[in-house]
């Protein structure tokens, strides 16, 4: 499964968004359409520390990295890279 | 100087700061002046429309400058706003309109199509006014029956003063809460509810026109009446607080300091936030002065690290359900060791607070009781439900009596101190959940054969949620959540299902939540 895949299913599964799938695309606004509130996001971040065995840091939660589901796989990867 | 009504904090306001921003939403705002003028045309619109005193009007829209418009149009032509969860499931939006007989609506043009399939489901609608540009199909609401009213047809409304009188214990809002039986209920509260509550309070903390208050709690929620009317009672601006703001904490700290905000209204979990995730120690929030929270109990180890971080600003704990406003309250004090949890304090003016025990008397002077308000602040019951209100209201001739449920002890100090609640209420973030709620929504999925929900409590978020439960065929958790979220809010969905054989039992045959508890 592609990481876009696994996010998407995070989201839909664990976060229960209650749109459809066709509707959440890699450049869907995440929090403007209320698929990431903000416990959420706190859910969201130590599913992909758990998940990808990286550490997100208090000023990498930003709307730069958490804005859609492509910046969220963009920080993952950077990571995946560095290490 | 006292108003009796809401909407003459506004009045008030336009007259004597009327170039005083009003709302500040994003890069717009309005004036005391011109929100004044705009709510007396939306008025006259919503009259010509049909609107009556004692008329429920459904707010549906985003936080907005347009929303607080709204607010005071409703008042001021002498009916009940009621605000409608904008992120809740429609089924239970339209429960609500149907319930409350809403017959006009203000609504944002992306949610029109709801707005008519709410009709289709039985609310009584009538009207629509859409906040906000036309970019929604009017030929099919008109088709409907129902009229619509697009935001630029105000400007041609008379701008004079509506001659209504509006009495002060007339409906301002109906506010709708988490229900034990699987609906919302409504909670209906008067100007002179609210009037009461506020007038204390802008006083209390000392409000002026040089103070920027915040507006993070939605409007259905009840701590948005102080951050709306606490405001116009001091003529000061109020500053809605943006979605993207609200959920990552950097930029909620930089959106407080941004925006010069110096009164903070929120439930703790989001201070907890920010003192976890917020960079407090470098934010400047010099401007920061008053910080208020409410709405659940505060950790005492992430209070006492806020104030660490934020020594300059005074911390005030409100204490109230819905039903009586907030009607306690507990400055918490400086330089002294917080206790193992924060008091819920003291009664504001003009309130009583009752300790009773099963009887309805009196408790001995230190003794557990369950906690009962008097005063101003109290409800006039549940709408359409006289019932319901009946179980937890009563009228004396010193006034109503409403027993909140909230088990309290009242300290050496002679503060009050929340022990824990009598049934099966929760909070979760601050807001109020009846685990029959949502075991009645998990019920109504024909596979499941039992359930009960637990709170498992938890220092962020106040309590997480578990569902138990027993089904008659494999099902998935995700399956479940599909089957029932048309009924739920998103924060009364459970975090996490396990699927089991049978619920243990109690003697009496009622599933064991304490054999549950214990794992």
């Amino acid at each position: 499964m592609s990481e876009t895949e696994r996010i998407r299913d995070f989201l839909i599964e664990d976060l229960h968004w209650q749109g459809t799938r066709s509707e959440l695309t890699e450049d869907l606004l995440l929090i403007e359409n209320h698929v990431i509130d903000s416990m959420g996001l706190l859910r969201l971040v130590a599913w992909l520390e758990e998940t990808y065995g990286v550490e997100i840091g208090d000023e990498e939660v930003v709307p730069a990295n958490f804005g859609t589901i492509k910046r969220i796989e963009g920080l993952i990867s950077g990571k995946g890279r560095r290490t | 100087m006292s108003a009796s009504t809401i909407h003459e904090l506004v009045r008030r306001a336009a007259a004597e700061h009327g170039d005083q921003p009003a709302v500040i939403d994003g890069a717009r705002s309005i004036t005391y002046r011109d929100l004044d003028r705009d709510s007396g045309r939306l008025a006259h619109a919503l009259i010509a429309h049909g609107l009556r005193p004692g008329d429920r009007l459904g707010l549906f829209l985003e936080k907005s400058i347009e929303a607080v418009v709204a607010i005071y149009a409703t008042l001021k032509a002498g009916a009940t706003y009621v605000p409608l969860d904008d992120q809740a499931p429609l089924k239970r939006v339209a429960y609500i309109a149907r319930d409350a007989g809403i017959h006009i609506l203000v609504a944002s043009a992306s949610r029109v199509a709801d707005c008519l399939s709410m009709a289709a489901d039985g609310a009584p609608l009538r009207a629509l006014f859409i906040a906000g540009p036309p970019t929604f199909d009017m030929a099919a609401v008109r088709a409907a029956g129902i009229a619509a009213v697009p935001w630029e047809a105000l400007a041609e409304q008379p701008g004079d003063r509506l001659g209504i009188e509006v009495d002060d214990d007339a409906l301002a809002y109906i506010l709708y809460t988490s229900g034990s039986t699987g609906e919302p209920k409504g909670v209906m509260l008067s100007h002179r509810n609210c009037l009461a509550f506020v007038g204390w309070a802008a006083g209390e903390i000392g409000l002026g026109v040089q103070d920027r208050l915040s507006s993070h709690a939605p409007f259905h929620f009840d701590l948005s009446t102080f951050d709306l009317f606490a405001a116009a009672w001091a003529a000061a601006p109020v500053v809605l607080v943006p979605r993207s703001a609200s959920v990552f904490p950097l930029e909620l700290v930089r959106f407080i300091r941004d925006s010069g905000i110096t009164v903070w209204y929120s439930v703790p979990s989001i201070l907890t936030q920010l003192v976890l995730r917020g960079d407090l120690a470098n934010a400047g929030l010099d401007r920061l002065r008053a910080v208020i929270f409410a709405g659940e109990v505060f950790p005492t180890k992430y209070l006492t690290g806020l104030i660490e971080l934020l020594p300059e600003a005074r911390y005030y704990n409100f204490y109230g359900p819905t039903e009586t406003n907030v009607c306690t309250w507990y400055e918490v004090p400086r330089g002294k060791e917080l206790g193992a949890e924060v008091p819920i304090g003291r009664p504001i003016r003009g309130v009583e607070a009752l300790l009773l025990d099963e009887t309805g008397a009196a408790v001995a002077p230190g003794e557990v009781g369950d906690l009962a308000i008097r005063g101003p602040t109290v409800m006039h019951g549940y709408w359409g439900d006289p019932e319901r209100t009946r179980r937890v209201l009563t009228s004396g001739p010193d006034g109503r009596v409403y027993r909140t449920g909230d088990l309290v002890r009242e300290g050496e100090g002679g503060e009050l101190r929340f022990l824990g609640r009598r049934d099966a209420q929760i909070k979760v973030r601050g807001y109020r959940v009846e685990l029959g709620e949502i075991e009645a929504a998990l019920n109504a999925v024909p596979s499941v054969v039992e359930c009960a929900v637990l709170a498992i409590p938890d220092e962020t978020v106040t309590n997480r949620l578990k569902a138990y439960v027993v089904t008659t065929q494999d099902i998935t958790a995700a399956e479940l959540i599909t089957l029932c979220d048309d009924r739920l809010p998103r924060y009364m969905i459970p975090e996490e299902f396990e699927f089991r054989r049978a619920l243990p039992k109690s003697s009496t045959g009622k599933i064991d939540r304490r054999q549950l508890q214990a794992g």
